[in-house]
Order: structure tokens, then C-alpha cells, then sequence
């Protein structure tokens, strides 16, 4: 089995400025429709995590069309950024390939003040590229 | 048309469905929807010379967009939708790939136009198996590449033998605009000096990235490893040169929390009132009220990117309730558009997050008698010890 790398870079507002020890953790789907949690980080200083090395197809399956039925030529992780004075934010099936770094960018949005009902968790899914 | 000569967006509105639907626009930098959509339609193992095609057709179909107002002539608040029916796919929230990444920082500001015309092409492309179209082939493009075509042939094989490649276009936005040339070590002038105050901005919310000791307009040694870590954290090519990727992203970063400390102002002379709710606000309301929730919203929209930029002029116009629809949508209200009791606390109460979150940044002076967000200990200074 071939793999890849990721990143995760934890931010918040157009100014870009990262959150410090924000909890970043990895699930692959597991048998039963569980989530098998597969790797936690926490962010530096800069907002980034270092990186975790995921398993995903080898690249010759990528490099040309798939036959019906043949399974997605990347591996597929969720991810959950967490950290307690923001907003909790999951990315689905982000998508990971042989010998490629991907980055994921998570942007939080701070919570709001106490007193307030807590808000849901935004979730973002990552279709395929409809090749 | 609103400008005569084609040049590159630093920020691009992208509605999240069809035209017409009520979905929300986010606004995202130029560059970082490009590496989107890039990662979207095509995958990062492909062969370079098809990736390079592949990203100037995007490049120009996003351009030519904007470029004719094709969407805002039409009455839309937005540049583009993200949906395929209409445009290019963007996902909102997706990961980028570095092989893609490093690509779009090199042709972000390229684009296909046909020999004897201005306007961007827009250059249509679809997947070649499944869907096939009057344009780029997806997979046509990387069974060329591992041809032997360069990404020149393979535009032009789909395009035409009239397509060309502008390189280098300006940006629209204000000055400092590149300067035209890569910087890098032993370069002198005020350019320098502008890349050098602006790291060190920066470099006050990413401690990684190291002070320039001195902003001399001198591109030595301390320059370069600034630039460079810069670049690192950033996703960039750590190259320690400042190319228009590295100089657009620092400009862009600069700017945005050059933005927060005049919100900040803006926070202080708002303060002569209360910030309680004071009474229902609509369309058409003029006053210092208005300009308080419109000082709200726009702190708001500098968190979350489906709320947009407002104007502080104390009239509540179709821009302010444009921002209310966003906010109302965004926080699971009703839309009315108008601020009643419910819409202006909840709008209150988010920015009391984002107030105590640039408190701990330090971007915001701690409130009397507040944890200042750091121990102090021996040594302490500034702000943080009174």
C-alpha cells in the first residue's frame, strides 16, 4: 500500500492568525460504520499540525480513467478541529494520494459570548473531482 | 464592463449553488479559489504539462467571469457560482495538493485569450469520458501529456492554434501593486523596505517567522530567512524570493490586520453609546445605531466568509442588508433583513467571541481587570503588566 501526507493549518478571520493548541484529530471509516480514530496533533504556534502519513492507492490508479465500479484512486480521511474558544469544525473525506502532500485549511469562527447556546459543528464534505 | 484591460482579483465572490438559489457567497482570495478548484476538477498525480493546461483554462474561465461582470450584470451579488452546470467546481472547505499548490503560485495571474482580443477566454473543459463538450478534455489533456505534449500544445489542440498565453497580468487593487520583477537577496529600494515592514507585521502573529532587525529597504541575509520562513508557513515555495505569490499573499495578510486595528478605532468611537439593542433597524434607518451594527457585521465578516464587507457610513442600505440576510442565514435565523431584539443580540454576542479571541491574540487591549491571555512572569513589559 502506497501513502501520503497531510497537513492541517488552523486559522481564523482574513488575517489569517493561527490558533495555538488546537486539537486536530483523524477518522477513517472502520467496518460498521464506525469511525476509527487513526492519528491526533495539536497545532504549533503557527496554526499547523505536523504532518500524519495515510495510506491511499498507489498513483498508477489515478493516471488514467477508472472502470465503472473501480473504487477512488485516493485514500479518504475526516477530520475534526477542536479547541475550546471556537467553533468545532469537521472536513469529510478529505482526500489523500500517493506521494502527494495535501493541505487543509481549516478556518474557526471564535464562539460567541457565555450565555450562549453552543453552535453546531460545521461540516464541510469533499465530493469527488468527477473524473 | 468595469475595466477595460483584464487583471487579476485579489478577492472573488463565489455563490455555493445555481444562480437564483438561495445559497450563500463566500468571498475567498483570488489564488486560494483557484488551488480550489484545481483540486477539484483534476488530480494532483497527473502529469505536470497537463496540470499546467488544465489551471490556465480555469484561470481564464474565472477571469473571463469577472472580466464581463457575467454574473453582477445580471443583477447577482457574486462572481461565479461553484457548480459545474454553470462554472467550475468549488468546494467550500476543501484540502489543496501541494503539486497543484505550487502550480497556481506560478500562473494565478496567466491566462488563454485568442490572438487579437483582450477578454479572457473562457475556456470551457469537461472530464472527456462521462461528459464530453466543445473544449478541454480532462483526461484527453493528461493522455497528451504522457505524449510528450507540453501545456501549450494541449491548450491549443482543444482551443485552437490562435490561443495565447498572457503572462504577469497586474492586479486591480491599490497601491503597493507588484513590482514587477521577483525581489530576492542583494535587491535595494523601497520595495524592500515595504516587504520588510510588512513581514515584520506579520511576524507579530507568527512568531516562526523572524523579525527583520532593520527595515532598510536592503534585501540581505535576515531578509531572505524571513521571506523564506514566511513562505514556509504559508504554504509558498520557501525559495526566499518574493515573487507575485509571496508578494500578493503578504499584502493580502498585511492588509487584513492593518483592517482590524482600524476596526478597532472604529470599536472606540462607537463606544459613546451602549451597545444594547435599541430598537428594530431596517432599510432606509440612518445613525449612529446603524453604524454600530454596521461596525459589528464588519468585524463579523473579517471571521466568517459568508458574511460580506460593509461599509461604516450609518445607512442601512441594500449592503448592510445584504450582510443581515448573510448573518441571519449563517447563525440559523429567520431572514427578514431587518435587526430586532433576537438578530442584534445574537449578532452582539458573536462579536464578544471574536472581541475575546483578539484579546488573546493581542491584536486587542485586554478589558480592565481581564486575563491579559498570557502568564505573567519576571520580565513581563508592555501592556501586560500595569
Amino acid at each position: 500500500m502506497a501513502y501520503g501526507t497531510l497537513i492541517s493549518r488552523v486559522r481564523t478571520s482574513d488575517a489569517d492568525l493561527p490558533i495555538e493548541n488546537a486539537a486536530v484529530a483523524y477518522y477513517k471509516a472502520a467496518p460498521g460504520g464506525v469511525k476509527r480514530l487513526v492519528g491526533l496533533r495539536m497545532t504549533d504556534r503557527s496554526g499547523a499540525t505536523q504532518p500524519i502519513s495515510l495510506n491511499a492507492p498507489d498513483a498508477s490508479a489515478s493516471l488514467q480513467p477508472d472502470a465503472a465500479g473501480d473504487p477512488e484512486p485516493y485514500g479518504v480521511v475526516d477530520i475534526v478541529a477542536d479547541h475550546p474558544d471556537y467553533n468545532r469544525v469537521t472536513v469529510r473525506q478529505v482526500q489523500v494520494f500517493d506521494g502527494i502532500l495535501t493541505t487543509q485549511e481549516i478556518f474557526l469562527v471564535p464562539s460567541p459570548g457565555i450565555g450562549v447556546d453552543a453552535f453546531p459543528d460545521t461540516v464541510y464534505d469533499t465530493p469527488d473531482q468527477g473524473l | 464592463m468595469s475595466q477595460a484591460v483584464p487583471y487579476i482579483p485579489e478577492y472573488i465572490t463565489v455563490h455555493l449553488g445555481a444562480p437564483g438559489t438561495d445559497a450563500p457567497n463566500v468571498t475567498v482570495p483570488f489564488i486560494d479559489y483557484i488551488k480550489n478548484v484545481a483540486s477539484s476538477e483534476v488530480y494532483p498525480t497527473w502529469e505536470i504539462s497537463a496540470l499546467r493546461a488544465n489551471i490556465l483554462a480555469i484561470v481564464s474561465f474565472a477571469l473571463n467571469r469577472v472580466y464581463l461582470d457575467y454574473y453582477r450584470s445580471r443583477g447577482y451579488d457574486f462572481d461565479i457560482t461553484s457548480t459545474t452546470a454553470y462554472d467550475q467546481r468549488f468546494v467550500n472547505g476543501r484540502s489543496t495538493f501541494d503539486t497543484i499548490d505550487r502550480l497556481v503560485d506560478d500562473l494565478f495571474d496567466d491566462y488563454l485569450r485568442r490572438q487579437g482580443f483582450i477578454e479572457p477566454l473562457a475556456a470551457k473543459f469537461c472530464n472527456g469520458t462521462t461528459v464530453t463538450c466543445d473544449g478541454l478534455s480532462q483526461w484527453g489533456s493528461q493522455a497528451l501529456a504522457r505524449q510528450g505534449y507540453d501545456s501549450v500544445q494541449i491548450l491549443r489542440t482543444y482551443y485552437g492554434d490562435d490561443v495565447e498565453i498572457v503572462q504577469n497580468v497586474p492586479s486591480r487593487e491599490l497601491a503597493p501593486s507588484y513590482p514587477g520583477r521577483a525581489l530576492r537577496l542583494g535587491d535595494v529600494g523601497p520595495d524592500v523596505a515595504r516587504v520588510q515592514y510588512a513581514i515584520n507585521r506579520v511576524s507579530q502573529n507568527y512568531p516562526a517567522i523572524p523579525q527583520i532587525p532593520v527595515v532598510d529597504g536592503i534585501f540581505a541575509l535576515p531578509t531572505e530567512q524571513a521571506v523564506r520562513s514566511f513562505q514556509t508557513v504559508f504554504s509558498l515555495t520557501s525559495d526566499g524570493i518574493v515573487g507575485p505569490a509571496t508578494w500578493y499573499e503578504l499584502r493580502r495578510l498585511f492588509v487584513a490586520v492593518t483592517r482590524l486595528a482600524e476596526l478597532q478605532s472604529e470599536g472606540i468611537r462607537l463606544d459613546v453609546l451602549e451597545w444594547e439593542y435599541p430598537e428594530v433597524l431596517q432599510e432606509g434607518d440612518t445613525g449612529i445605531r446603524v453604524e454600530q451594527l454596521q461596525f459589528l457585521l464588519e468585524v463579523l465578516s473579517q471571521f466568517i466568509d459568508q458574511i460580506p464587507r460593509v461599509e461604516i457610513n450609518g445607512f442601512f442600505d441594500p449592503a448592510t442588508k445584504r450582510a443581515v440576510d448573510a448573518f441571519q442565514q449563517w447563525a440559523g435565523l429567520e431572514q427578514t433583513g431587518q435587526v430586532g431584539d433576537v438578530t442584534w443580540n445574537r449578532i452582539y454576542d458573536e462579536y464578544e467571541g471574536v472581541r475575546d479571541v483578539l484579546i488573546a491574540q493581542g491584536e486587542l487591549p485586554a478589558l480592565p481587570g481581564q486575563f491579559p491571555g498570557t502568564d505573567l512572569t519576571p520580565g513581563s513589559r508592555d501592556g501586560e503588566v500595569t
